[in-house]
């Protein structure tokens, strides 16, 4: 909890930093903000590694991937909302631009959180490296000084801002006002969500090893006791605590074996090839000869035809919009 | 507390959609209309890959979202042509003054 305050503390206080960096008109004072939002930003990652540390310390790892996985998502969700409004109230068309590209990248991140890899790469490829450039450009080629500036009068804005203030307490009733959990049930034979096998999964390997603990420890007792009972009874209970023991060391570094195969094939990213396949018309993560009353249980070989065609034609579209007009001069007849 | 679950990623979609509507309602610049859209559709991509996430539907949220990615910039080639062709005509790229189509 502590842990917690010092970090909102600290997030904040860079916050404060980067607004006097923005806001501030001395160099000496921008400099000042600058250095206040650098030492905070190093304070927060060594206060966040600093804490992972301590909570794998504290033999519990598993809440402590999940707290560091909830402070990453709130950072990246309020980077995203921020960086959203931040484009609605801006005027200046040039930093809308700007705070797009942190908006977007961190929809991206937001991705990384929801263990889609490689829709995060993409979007941080296209759209970050892509379409916000294209917007710059586009920018660039039309801004001349009045038009980079269009201001819209204030009721428009006030107008606008309370509809979608209006908007959002629709959208956040509708969200609130539905069970999420029970829809998981209302679709049978699909198995569990992979948030939930995630969590199973992490259950039952800890279980495993908890069990293999245990056993090792009870081993080591029997063995201990049986070598102080030497003396009043045979050596066959010693060989066979001896063996007991052997096997318990031996199931526990089974368990400590799938425990780091798991952790290493969920590092090495699980939606690529599935991905990959699926555009090819395969689900290898669906079972297709099973009955079932899902209508999309089939790939996607169609609609990646049919996008790669309207790709086709966008570009050429684009390039036949955007060339330089030929203009008859009146007189002479000619094209230039 | 394992996952922050659902709920909060429909939320920041709900948030980025409200942003593009307003973005693209008050903005009078068409660039800015433009960056409304990529909102728009950045919000539904959160929601979209949260539901492949938390719900047993699999894969089919991340390939509509791969989809809608594609689709988004291939709009935003297209709308910058089309803004590009109307500064050259009007030299200008207000929006509000792009009403001589009407009858």
């Amino acid at each position: 909890m502590t842990t917690l305050l010092l970090v909102l503390l600290f997030a904040i206080l860079m916050l404060a930093g980067v607004a006097g960096l923005v806001v501030l008109r001395s160099p000496a004072l921008k400099l000042l903000s600058l250095l206040v939002a650098g030492g905070c930003l190093f304070v927060l990652l060594f206060v966040l590694g600093g804490a992972r540390f301590l909570y794998d310390q504290a033999d519990a790892s598993a809440t402590a991937v999940g707290g560091t996985k909830g402070l990453l998502f709130w950072v990246f969700a309020i980077l995203t909302c921020g960086g959203a409004v931040a484009v609605v109230a801006t005027q200046n068309i040039v930093r809308m631009a700007f705070w797009l590209v942190v908006s977007l990248g961190s929809v991206a991140a937001l991705f990384f959180l929801l263990h889609a890899d490689f829709l995060g790469a993409a979007q941080l490829l296209i759209y970050v490296g892509g379409t916000v450039v294209l917007l710059v450009f586009g920018v660039m080629l039309t801004a001349s000084g009045h038009t980079i500036r269009v201001q819209t009068s204030p009721a428009e804005t006030m107008l606008g801002g309370g509809v979608g203030l209006i908007l959002l307490c629709v959208l956040v009733f509708a969200i609130g006002s539905v069970d999420w959990a029970d829809i998981s049930k209302r679709i049978p034979e699909a198995g569990d969500s992979p948030a939930i096998a995630d969590a199973k999964e992490d259950g039952r390997l800890k279980l495993q090893l908890a069990n293999a603990t245990k056993a090792e420890s009870d081993a080591k007792e029997g063995l201990s006791k049986a070598k102080t009972d030497k003396s009043k009874t045979d050596k066959s209970k010693a060989d066979e605590a001896k063996r007991a023991l052997a096997d318990a060391i031996e199931s526990k570094a089974e368990a400590e074996r799938s425990m780091a195969a798991v952790e290493a094939r969920r590092q090495s990213g699980r939606t690529l090839r599935p991905l990959g396949l699926s555009f090819y018309g395969l689900r290898p993560d669906r079972n297709l000869n099973q009955p079932s009353n899902q209508p999309l249980a089939s790939g996607y070989l169609l609609p990646f035809e049919i996008i790669s065609i309207h790709l086709l034609v966008v570009l050429i579209g684009a390039a036949y919009l955007a060339r330089a007009k030929r203009r008859v001069t009146p007189g002479s007849g000619t094209e230039l | 507390m394992d996952d922050v679950g659902l709920e909060a990623y429909l939320f920041v979609g709900a948030v980025l959609f409200v942003c593009g509507v307003v973005c693209m309602a008050t903005k009078r610049n068409g660039i800015g209309v433009l960056m409304g859209v990529e909102l728009v559709l950045n919000g539904a991509n959160v929601n979209f890959v949260a539901f492949a996430r938390y719900t047993p539907l699999g894969l089919d949220g991340q390939a509509t979202a791969l989809f809608v990615v594609v689709l988004a910039a291939a709009e935003a080639a297209v709308a910058l042509a089309i803004a590009l062709n109307y500064y050259n005509n009007h030299l200008t790229i207000d929006v509000d003054r792009g009403n001589e189509l009407q009858g």
